[in-house]
């Protein structure tokens, strides 16, 4: 096993002697003019938003954001695809804003793979590298290694549409990296396969490109894709970036209550803010006073929102010394096994908390009525100015 | 976006399209101008072949004698009576016809019986034989002096509106059969399915899901057999009798008193409802579309094995294949025989005299002009057909309409339209700028207007083939190629040209067929040192020398079988290799694109 891997990493090397690249945009922006309305460019829709963001060389940076939100136009101009309404893209020292997609060092999976169906996998492969105009050497050798790499040895004589859904994308994948790509675009490439499949081409992409060491920008609306592949999340809204930062930044320390919603589950509580020191909020939560960390733009005297993620909640056997707005009644349970997700109706709302199965605490599943009792874990949570302010 | 397709059916993406993709991908402005120079060239081409005829009609239908005939369309008792019979043929042939192409079609799709396969052949022979072959045939077997008359002493006084309704139907069923064909292909099974089990009977499910849903294709049907029957010129010819439409009062203000005035009058008549008709439908296909029949058929289709349904539809369906059977049967033997029913001995001279007499013109003139008109007419309806789905939305839709006026602007209208307007010289300032294009004296002889015409009926299947075929490739197939480093160029060739070669092929069959059997617009042009095979059988006809007809009319189908054969051949070989399922299916179906 040892020696297979050592083999692998050496060619891939080999494969890669093209360099990765940072890539930087700034001030990216796009407005898609109506047809009709050719003659008036402040009519239509602004898909991009002067978005800036600096890729360091071989960093797996992901957009992120809900549909409609920019980041397919993003990457499409990245690509060459569409023109900027403004802003430049650079690959490394390199302005590339005015050069045509067929000229960019850049190459790109596609959501629908878009393998051509008239040619073999080989030719699919071999596409670029023919156009390149290299010796039939050098692109035999490059093809071979690219699907000895994606694990495609003996299907280069196949139609790509005689694979399954996950050859097809490896093929895709092939078909990009032999390129020698300074930056690889993916366009939601995992969207077409089953949930099982979509978890093994997650790290059998990210283990490519770290291999091959090449930038990647990876466009998602799936969060757990970008949470377990990205070294950095840009969560876009409206055409705006709202957030750049690693998965447990994003997680943990949202910049809004938008980019706290919309990563994994969360609990908004509103409180009253007491004082603040020290980053600590003083707030009172189920009539506990708890100091929470807090977002730098809460002032002391502000309303906020505590974002409380469901494992931040802990559940206990109600006590009759529990205040009333401590305890709270189980509507419904969902077990998954490993944790049991509970949709709770207490004094401040209904709440959702996750109670993984080896914590502390209650142990068993609650049934629908049951009555419960409520605790934070103030360390986990964050307090954030409510939506009305940050904006 | 133009590339719905008449029967309403959407073409699918072959796979999922992307989010907040844009038709208009980044481009250069190089590629930009490019582009917009080639569209400008195909609009002036166009507008050449077409705005110069088309205006010479409205010349001359504003002149005293034009404006007399078109309003006596609505002020004389036999204008009215013109118009009267015109409607009432477009709608019988319409119904009917309908009726006919949905029964075969529903059981090619629908229904086990044995001898399918003949069937299917037999429902598409019509498209390769000239219009009014079914006509010549039916005469010799119930017309007045008919084998079936004299045999049963029954007459069905063929002459007029009964022969004209048969013959229209049986030439121009085809086309309507495989638009709803794929209609039926392409019904979502699980629309059925989920009828049944809402317990629906298989015939209330008929009824209330699968007609429905078919609405879309049966107007469309309805309406393509309504404006070929309005321009159609052969039938009313051969077999109108007293009954007489529209197109042949142009055709006899023409030729019996050479009054082009009143002939452009009648035209105008028959050019208006022709288009309105064919933007109407353009319209209201274009609108609905998606909702009810989806691209994915999922799963097989249901067939119906037993039941009354299956006898009875079978029934009427071999009933339809024996007429179509005795029609070409008819034609088959008449060649070889001095004239079939009548004197039935047996003669090589027909042929003889077409292949190797004076008959050998129009064989060879009409052959070698189709076979340059096909691959024009293929290559600028695929030109149109990218230029409007990829590049230029606007200017596309312009360029596509021009194209598709071929099909829209009756053939009798066209005909007329290129006499007039290519039948002089155009000077400017004493020097010629436009040399005689069309009937006598002209350069070539006239060829050069043959082609034109060729080219523009053929245009209308290659450009929905071609749309057909490019919309469903998705475009990130192209941007893939792009993206490894080919130019826009590179792209069209090594991926945009080969995935979309079985719609070439398939538009290049269609326009072989399409020119070599075309009679309406080229009547008018031909002279005695030029004929064409369609003429030259008609000339035959009127002389009643139908055993040389029919010698021309079995050659003309041997040469358009052999020109497909040839085509398939090649194609298939192809195919084997490219082999996309999805977008052969819709690129052997050219025809179905055309109202």
């Amino acid at each position: 096993m040892e020696q297979t891997m050592g083999v692998e990493s050496r060619d891939l090397s080999e494969l890669n002697n093209g360099g990765a690249a940072s890539l930087s945009l700034r001030g990216l922006s796009k407005r898609f003019v109506d047809e009709h309305a050719a003659h008036n460019q402040q009519v239509g829709t602004l898909a991009v938003d002067n978005v800036t963001l600096d890729v360091v060389a071989g960093e797996f940076v992901t957009l992120l954001g809900p549909s409609g939100c920019g980041k397919t136009t993003t990457l499409r101009m990245i690509a060459g695809f569409e023109t900027p309404t403004a802003g430049t893209i650079h690959v490394g020292d390199r302005d590339i804003t005015q050069v045509p997609a067929n000229k960019r060092p850049i190459s790109m999976v596609f959501q629908s793979y878009a393998l051509f169906p008239h040619l073999s996998v080989w030719e699919n492969v071999a596409f670029g590298l023919r156009l390149k105009r290299l010796s039939r050497r050098a692109i035999g050798d490059r093809v071979e290694l690219a699907l000895v790499t994606m694990n495609l040895m003996n299907q280069g004589n196949k139609s790509p549409r005689q694979l399954s859904g996950g050859q097809q994308q490896r093929v895709a994948l092939a078909r990009a990296m032999v390129m020698q790509p300074a930056v690889m675009l993916f366009d939601e490439p995992l969207s077409n396969l089953d949930a099982k499949l979509r978890a093994q081409m997650r790290s059998e992409i990210r283990t490519v490109q770290r291999r091959l060491g090449t930038t990647a920008v990876f466009v998602t609306h799936d969060q757990a894709e970008a949470m377990t592949m990205s070294d950095r999340i840009v969560v876009m809204n409206g055409g705006k970036v709202a957030q750049i930062g690693t998965p447990e930044q994003i997680y943990m320390r949202p910049n809004s209550v938008f980019v706290g919603d919309f990563i994994g589950q969360a609990n908004f509580i509103d409180v009253d803010v007491i004082s603040i020191a020290d980053g600590m909020a003083e707030i009172t939560v189920f009539d506990e006073l708890i100091a929470a960390p807090t977002h730098p733009a809460v002032k002391p005297g502000d309303k906020a929102r505590l974002l409380v993620r469901p494992e931040a909640l802990a559940l206990e056997e109600p006590t009759d010394s529990d205040s009333p707005i401590r305890r709270c009644t189980v509507v419904s349970s969902t077990y998954f096994g490993g944790s049991v997700e509970y949709d709770l109706d207490s004094a401040v709302g209904p709440l959702v908390a996750t109670v993984s199965a080896g914590s502390e605490g209650l142990m068993g599943v609650l049934h629908r009525g049951a009555e419960v009792g409520l605790k934070v874990r103030p360390s986990q949570t964050w307090l954030l100015p409510s939506s009305e302010r940050a904006e | 976006m133009s590339v719905k397709t008449t029967n309403g059916q959407s073409p699918a993406p072959l796979t999922a399209p992307g989010p907040e993709r844009h038709g208009r991908s980044g481009q250069s402005r190089q590629r930009m101008q490019v582009t917009t120079v080639v569209a400008l060239v195909i609009a002036v081409l166009l507008a050449f072949s077409f705005v110069l005829p088309i205006g010479s009609i409205f010349g001359h239908a504003f002149s005293a004698a034009g404006v007399a005939s078109l309003t006596s369309l609505f002020t004389t008792t036999y204008g009215r009576e013109l118009l009267i019979h015109t409607l009432v043929l477009g709608s019988l042939v319409g119904l009917i016809g309908t009726a006919v192409a949905f029964l075969m079609a529903y059981v090619h799709v629908r229904i086990k019986i044995p001898g399918k396969r003949i069937l299917h052949f037999l429902s598409l022979l019509p498209v390769v034989s000239p219009p009014f072959a079914a006509a010549m045939s039916l005469i010799i077997l119930v017309g007045t002096n008919g084998i079936f008359t004299r045999t049963f002493g029954i007459d069905i006084h063929l002459y007029g509106l009964t022969g004209m309704t048969a013959s229209l139907v049986l030439a121009f069923f085809p086309v309507s059969y495989i638009n709803l064909i794929g209609m039926l292909q392409h019904l979502d099974r699980s629309l059925d399915e989920a009828a049944l089990s809402l317990g629906a009977t298989p015939f209330s499910r008929f009824i209330k899901v699968t007609l429905p849903l078919m609405m879309p294709g049966l107007v469309a049907s309805f309406l393509l057999f309504f404006v070929e029957s309005l321009a159609d010129l052969a039938n009313p010819l051969v077999i109108g009798g007293s009954y007489d439409v529209l197109a042949k009062s142009v055709y006899q203000a023409v030729t019996t008193t050479a009054d082009f005035d009143t002939a452009a009058g009648y035209a105008l008549g028959l050019l208006i409802p022709g288009v309105l008709i064919f933007l109407i439908q353009r319209h209201w296909v274009t609108k609905r579309d998606v909702a009810s029949v989806t691209g994915k058929p999922a799963g097989e289709i249901e067939v119906i094995k037993h039941g009354k349904s299956r006898v009875i539809l079978g029934a009427l369906a071999y009933i339809i294949g024996a007429i179509v059977i005795a029609v070409y049967l008819v034609i088959f033997l008449g060649g070889f025989v001095q004239y079939i029913g009548v004197d039935n001995t047996f003669t090589l001279a027909n042929f003889h005299y077409v292949l190797f007499g004076v008959g050998l013109q129009p064989v060879r003139t009409t052959t070698i002009l189709a076979l340059i008109a096909a691959p024009l007419a293929t290559v600028i309806g695929l030109l149109i057909a990218w230029l409007s789905i990829r590049h230029l939305r606007r200017l596309g839709g312009i360029l596509d309409l021009l194209g598709m006026l071929g099909i829209a602007a009756p053939g009798v209208v066209i005909g007329i339209g290129y006499a007039l307007a290519f039948g002089h010289s155009y000077s400017v300032g004493g020097h010629e700028v436009l040399p005689i294009l069309a009937t006598g004296g002209a350069v070539l002889g006239g060829q050069l207007a043959l082609v034109m015409i060729f080219t523009v009926r053929s245009i209308p299947a290659a450009l929905r083939a071609g749309s057909s075929s490019i919309a469903q490739l998705d475009s990130s197939i192209e941007e893939a190629a792009t993206d490894l480093g080919a130019t826009s160029f590179q792209t069209w060739r090594k991926v945009t040209l080969p995935l979309i070669r079985p719609a070439i092929m398939s538009g290049a069959t269609y326009a072989i067929a399409r020119s070599m059997t075309t009679f309406s617009p080229v009547i008018f042009i031909t002279t005695a040192n030029l004929l064409v095979i369609s003429v030259a059988i008609n000339n035959e006809v009127s002389a009643a020398r139908y055993g040389i007809a029919f010698a021309y009319c079995s050659i003309l189908i041997l040469i358009v079988l052999i020109a497909i054969g040839i085509i398939n051949i090649f194609n298939g070989r192809r195919s084997k290799k490219t082999g996309n399922a999805t977008i052969m299916l819709a690129a052997n179906r050219p025809e179905s694109e055309v109202l």
